[in-house]
């Protein structure tokens, strides 16, 4: 049988939208509802919240600079305080004592005079001291372990006898470098070159053998710290007594 | 399915469209968000390290200021061995005041580094000045010049040295008097000015942390300049000049040199000598017994080494010794070895070392008194020997010794007291008058102020005890 529903369009009863259809709608909705939640959420929430705590911590950190900069320079000022405690320590640590090298020197060259046959006699033409390099370091030296050196001592004269003068010379020379200023004031002297003078004054001695030295200064760092590790190695001896 | 899918209208599809937009928008919002929640993350854990790291910094901030305010008083005292635009100022008037003194004739001075130091720009607070000099001078005068600078009060030092022997180009020509050498030497010393670099930092409270500072850590300025004493020489020759004679002078002056020889080679025998008698003298000295002979020898020993410190002395200030040779040994054999005995003996304190221990048996004594123990008292008391008799100059220690007297008096009085046979057989006390209260000792009655036959004085009695006073020693005698 066939039935026809005669009835204007109006009149008739609705049709309920197929469950195939409606589910896909609601599912559909829903979704659409979410993304947007979600997307309301992570845009002015999680985000927001992100970005508060970011310009928040900037402000924490902007409010520190102040103190950092301080500490900037103060450290900056311990920097240049050490920097000067250094230097001057350098200044006062770079003496050579002159008096101390021209008397001792002075003491070993008279010294021959009293010594007899074992003696020499030495006159002096001159005497001067030339800085070290600008390295500080002693000519020849090479590499970052040579020893520094504190300058140079240059001297001339002539070794003085009547009788062999060379031999005379060799004394003064051997005498000078095993003295106790020699190991404490130096590090290296020149090898000895010369020659025979002879002298038509009617004095004697007669003949010089002709001196022209140069001794490297040890570097006078080096040298206070030595000497004062030795008054110190004594004054240890001396309480251990 | 299918169908239904096919009947939905246009419209529909429009809606589906539009839905899939909106889903497909609200994912792009996510997707850029989420990239950019990222990257703040990214920052804030980079801020957050930044101010952990600031946190660090800032905490320091206290002790890095107390380094600071540290640093500065250190320079402060470590600038001082250096000379201030005042010094500098008064160098030249130094330079004068030397040359005089020594003797060196000042033929040019060149100070121009001193003149314009206020016009350089540099931003180095330490500046070098250096004075170049022109000199006349015999050798001790300019070892004398030059030692005056080098152990001025403030930083110089002496750079490049010439001396040219006044008489080495004319060799052979007789110069009368001390022959002044032609020298030219430089001065340099170093201006610290502070306020050439940046300002120093401001710091709160600084002066009160400075002192803080300072008193819980002094500062020690340990940069000490090293100096040298130079002393003339007077018998020392000049090795500049030429020391050659004529051919008939010269024979007296080897004798002459040999008896300053001779003189110096005993000279040393007896100082070696009487080094080693002062060695023996010192390990003989703990070996002594009794206090009062130790203490005795310790006041003789350590006179004896005085005398010849002065000695030592005396020899070095003059000379004595004129050979450089001699001089060594003299150095090397008496001074040195002898200077390392009189600072040790200085360091242990000898006297401090006799009075701790007197002072303790004076202790044990004062104990063994309290334990009725007289004799040990005696006997210590002699141990320690001639209390009475010895005349000690160390006035502390003659106090001591004059306890330890006193102590063992009272000992000795107790055991003579001890010794006496005292019968006390009754006594009548009346406490309304206390002087004419009756003891009875040996049968005989004694009242307060009476003296016994043995010169034991009865001083008072009351109901539990008399009290007799015998050789100055209070003794109590209880009743019952």
């Amino acid at each position: 049988m066939i039935t026809i529903n005669l009835l204007p369009q109006d009149y008739r009863k609705k049709e309920r939208t197929p469950i195939v259809l409606f589910l896909p709608i609601i599912a559909g909705v829903a979704t659409v509802l979410s993304a947007a939640a979600v997307a309301v959420y992570v845009h002015f929430v999680w985000f927001a919240d992100t970005q508060n705590k970011r310009e928040m911590l900037e402000q924490t950190l902007a409010q520190k600079q102040p103190m950092l900069k301080h500490e900037k320079r103060l450290l900056a000022e311990e920097a240049e305080f050490k920097k000067r405690a250094d230097t001057i320590e350098n200044i006062a640590k770079s003496r050579i004592l002159m008096t101390r090298i021209l008397d001792e020197f002075v003491d070993v060259v008279v010294d021959g005079d009293t010594l007899g046959e074992e003696g020499y006699l030495i006159r002096l033409k001159s005497f001067a001291t030339a800085p070290p390099n600008s390295r500080g370091r002693r000519r020849g030296a090479r590499g970052k372990n040579a020893a520094k050196s504190g300058g140079e001592v240059k001297f001339d004269g002539w070794a003085l006898a009547d009788k062999d003068p060379l031999a005379a010379f060799n004394r003064y020379h051997e005498r000078l470098q095993e003295s106790r200023t020699f190991h404490e004031n130096y590090v290296a002297i020149t090898d000895p070159e010369g020659r025979i003078e002879n002298f038509s004054d009617g004095k004697l001695p007669a003949k010089g053998w002709t001196i022209k030295q140069t001794l490297t200064l040890r570097d006078p760092a080096g040298a206070l710290t030595e000497r004062r590790e030795r008054r110190q190695q004594m004054a240890e001896k001396d309480s251990g007594r | 399915m299918l169908n239904a899918v096919k009947n939905v209208k246009k419209k529909a599809w429009i809606v589906i469209g539009v839905a899939t937009g909106l889903v497909l928008s609200c994912a792009g919002v996510v997707w850029v968000d989420y990239g950019h929640v990222g990257e703040e993350e990214e920052r804030i854990a980079a801020l957050e390290t930044q101010i952990s790291k600031a946190d660090s910094r800032i905490a320091k901030i206290p002790s890095i200021e107390d380094h600071v305010l540290r640093g500065r008083v250190v320079v402060k005292e470590y600038a001082k061995i250096l000379p201030n635009d005042k010094d500098i100022n008064r160098l030249v008037k130094r330079i004068t005041e030397f040359s005089v003194a020594s003797g060196v004739e000042i033929e040019e001075l060149n100070d121009s580094d001193a003149r314009n130091r206020g016009r350089r720009k540099s931003k180095d607070p330490f500046q070098k000045i250096r004075y170049k000099l022109k000199l006349r001078g015999a050798l001790d005068e300019l070892l004398d010049f030059m030692n005056r600078f080098e152990n001025y009060e403030r930083f110089v030092k002496v750079g490049q040295v010439k001396i040219t022997s006044e008489d080495a180009r004319t060799v052979g020509e007789t110069v009368q008097g001390p022959v002044k050498h032609k020298v030219e030497l430089d001065l340099e010393t170093y201006v610290y000015e502070p306020g050439r670099s940046n300002e120093p930092v401001e710091i709160k409270n600084a002066d009160r942390r400075t002192i803080d500072i300072i008193e819980r850590e002094p500062v020690t300025n340990d940069l000490q300049l090293d100096h040298y004493d130079f002393v003339v020489k007077a018998d020392r020759r000049d090795p500049f000049v030429d020391p050659r004679r004529d051919a008939s002078v010269g024979a007296g002056e080897e004798a002459l040199a040999s008896a300053q020889a001779e003189a110096q080679a005993k000279k040393m025998n007896e100082l070696a000598s009487e080094l080693a008698e002062i060695k023996k003298a010192i390990d003989e000295e703990s070996k002594i017994d009794g206090f009062v002979p130790r203490v005795e020898f310790a006041r003789r020993l350590s006179q004896k080494m005085a005398e010849f410190a002065a000695e030592i002395e005396e020899l070095r200030a003059g000379n004595f010794f004129s050979s450089a040779k001699t001089r060594d040994h003299f150095v090397t054999e008496i001074a040195d070895p002898f200077e390392l005995l009189y600072r040790a003996r200085k360091s242990l304190g000898k006297g401090v070392l006799v009075r701790q221990e007197l002072e303790n048996q004076l202790e044990n004594m004062h104990r063994a008194f309290k334990e009725g123990r007289y004799e040990d008292i005696v006997a210590a008391a002699e141990t320690i020997g001639g209390t009475k008799a010895t005349n000690v100059e160390d006035p502390e220690i003659a106090e001591i010794l004059s306890q330890i007297e006193s102590v063992s008096g009272r000992a000795q009085a107790r055991i003579e007291f001890s010794q006496i046979p005292l019968a006390i057989t009754g006594y009548v006390y009346m406490p309304r008058y206390p002087v004419r209260s009756v003891v009875i000792i040996n049968d005989q009655a004694y009242s307060p102020g009476e003296v016994l036959d043995d010169g034991i004085v009865v001083r008072s009695i009351d109901p539990s005890r008399v009290v007799f006073v015998f050789k100055t020693e209070r003794i109590e005698h209880l009743l019952n």
